[in-house]
């Protein structure tokens, strides 16, 4: 009972007319209670689906088969109205683009106060205190001023910053963000860090975080799950995946990296529609061999997961 | 409300022509009915002995076929005519608005329903439908100026849900509602609280055009003899009176005319105005 999120076997395809997309294919992983888990991969592995499936944001014409766990229920199988009683009270979803997540007539304390209103049924005049108080936790001052102003009145950082007060201003359990260095300047990367390690400060919850940035997720992460084509390739502590990777897909993103040798992948990532038949990696894969064409389960080694047949 | 005012703060009206006239003609006309008592003499006193009489410096546009001054009778006929059309226009828009938001946004087979019954509403002509309404509310309940708001807001409804819908359509997909929706919001939450409040600028573009055409659309009423009854003045009524006049006396037309041309005139020129200022702020954005 150490995780707060579990997440079995979760499938979600996207149906087409005539074909259906597999954005998150057999996807299993856990969050552990406090702890921060990132998400990474490359742009179109899925990450973002991944993320939106947990709270059922998603559009109608999606399938999706396996159990999200979360406090022992399952989230795809409750129903609407419980569900809407867990977003943003149980879990927060910080989105991707500050810029266009905030409603451009409302004033930013309304809209930051709206989870409160939402779930907590606090009367708006209190709320608003209680938004002063978070936005001068999140150095948005002078806060009394700031909470009068509109989204337009605010910077790219000072909206990101109000998103976040807004996730966490419901104590949530656990805080899903997507992409949060998205846009953000390397000068600004560690205030992110900063702003995340702040949060946790006060609130034991867990984080995971999906991103593409590897420096970022070296930074914050306690764990990380690498993500390919719809698939979690490698699960395993922070520390042991930026020193010794053992999936070649991890080898090959970090060394990709500037600072170690900046060599990209060859060949392009594989079309989610037909995805290669076995290990979706092989077709790229320097270590590829004629057993790559079956499909390798998560082979647990030492404390990594990893999803490849070298380590059988 | 405030939102409404929120909308309009940042608005230069002075510096868009068409709005400045457009205001000023509209102004003019609201100004003249709401202090009608101090301008105007009583406009149901006949008078036989000035029947039909030319226009004069004691009577500006002259009498009636009954001797009435014409003058007080145009000047009331504006606040019956603003006061029904302006009513229209509400319940239009608050009715017309509800049915589009809630189209829009569940979509699915309640969009379909509605969207039918639009198409079914817009193919047969209003004018039409409002007649027979009228004389429908007649027959049950009597004369009343209500037969006319009804009869009208029937027919009326119909393009503030068109617009509405459009805009809740392409709104419904913005990321600020998909973020309200991940924070636990109810559908009514984020329809009124985000979706119709980001709609207003449109809606009051249409409104404002719409009380022009529904000035006509009462006048309309008001010629044919069934919009509102004599003896309250009312412009498409005082055409009526007139027409058989037209050669002797034209002035009982021509002043009631120049009025309702007057006052459609004014509220597009301010439609299409305030059109111009919201769009290049949309477009800004």
């Amino acid at each position: 009972m150490n995780d707060v999120l579990v997440v079995k076997d979760l499938q979600v395809h996207f149906i087409l007319e005539n074909t259906s997309v597999k954005a998150v294919d057999g996807v299993s992983f856990n969050v552990r209670k406090g702890e921060n888990l990132a998400l990474i991969g490359e742009s179109g592995s899925g990450k973002s689906v991944l993320g939106m499936t947990i709270l059922r944001l998603l559009p109608k014409n999606v399938r999706v088969n396996g159990k999200i766990l979360f406090n022992g229920s399952n989230l795809l199988e409750l129903p609407e109205e419980e569900l809407r009683k867990i977003r943003g009270k149980e879990i927060a979803l910080i989105p991707q683009n500050p810029a266009t997540s905030l409603n451009p007539v409302l004033k930013i304390g309304i809209q930051i106060a709206e989870p409160m209103e939402v779930h907590l049924g606090i009367d708006k005049k209190i709320a608003i205190q209680k938004v002063i108080n978070l936005l001068k936790f999140f150095d948005i001052n002078p806060a009394e001023k700031r909470v009068n102003e509109y989204p337009h009145q605010f910077s790219g950082g000072m909206k990101q910053r109000a998103l976040v007060a807004m996730g966490t201003s419901t104590k949530p359990k656990l805080i899903i963000a997507d992409e949060p260095t998205k846009g953000v300047d390397v000068t600004k990367k560690l205030r992110v860090v900063e702003l995340f390690r702040r949060i946790k400060e006060n609130n034991k919850l867990s984080l995971l975080v999906i991103t593409h940035d590897l420096l970022f997720a070296e930074k914050l992460a306690d764990r990380i799950a690498v993500m390919y084509c719809g698939q979690i390739v490698e699960v395993c502590e922070a520390k042991t995946f930026f020193e010794e990777p053992l999936h070649p897909y991890s080898k090959a993103l970090l060394d990709s990296l500037p600072s170690r040798g900046l060599k990209p992948i060859k060949g392009c990532s594989p079309s989610m529609v037909n995805p290669p038949q076995g290990c979706r990696f092989h077709p790229r894969c320097e270590y590829a061999t004629s057993k790559c064409l079956e499909e390798p389960p998560l082979i647990s080694n030492g404390n990594n997961n990893v999803r490849c047949w070298l380590y059988d | 409300m405030f939102k409404v005012i929120e909308i309009f703060r940042g608005i230069e009206i002075p510096k868009n022509n068409l709005c400045r006239i457009g205001l000023s003609v509209v102004l003019f006309i609201i100004l003249l009915g709401s202090f009608a008592p101090l301008i105007a003499k009583d406009p149901y006193e006949t008078n036989m002995a000035k029947r039909l009489e030319s226009p004069s410096s004691e009577h500006f546009f002259g009498a009636d076929q009954l001797g009435r001054d014409l003058f007080s009778r145009v000047i009331y006929g504006a606040r019956t005519s603003l006061i029904v059309a302006i009513t229209i226009s509400a319940f239009s828009m608050g009715i017309g608005c509800l049915i589009g938001a809630v189209s829009g946004y569940f979509g699915g087979i309640i969009d379909d329903v509605i969207g039918r019954i639009i198409d079914v509403f817009l193919s047969i002509p209003e004018i039409v439908v409002n007649i027979a309404l009228v004389g429908v509310f007649c027959t049950i309940y009597g004369s009343s100026t209500w037969n006319v708001i009804l009869a009208v807001v029937f027919t009326n409804w119909v393009s503030y849900a068109r617009i509405t819908r459009g805009i809740v359509l392409s709104l419904k997909e913005r990321e600020f509602i998909f973020c309200s929706k991940a924070i636990g919001a109810k559908s009514s939450w984020i329809l009124f609280k985000h979706i119709i409040p980001n709609a207003l600028g449109p809606i009051i573009v249409l409104a404002t055009l719409n009380v022009g055409n529904i000035i006509l659309t009462i006048a309309s009423l008001g010629f044919l003899g069934l919009g509102i009854q004599p003896p309250t003045p009312e412009w498409g009524q005082l055409l009526n009176s007139g027409k058989n006049y037209i050669a002797t006396a034209p002035w009982i037309t021509f002043f009631p005319g120049l009025f309702i041309a007057l006052s459609v005139f004014g509220f597009n020129l301010l439609g299409e105005g305030l059109r111009d200022i919201l769009e290049r702020r949309r477009i800004y954005e």
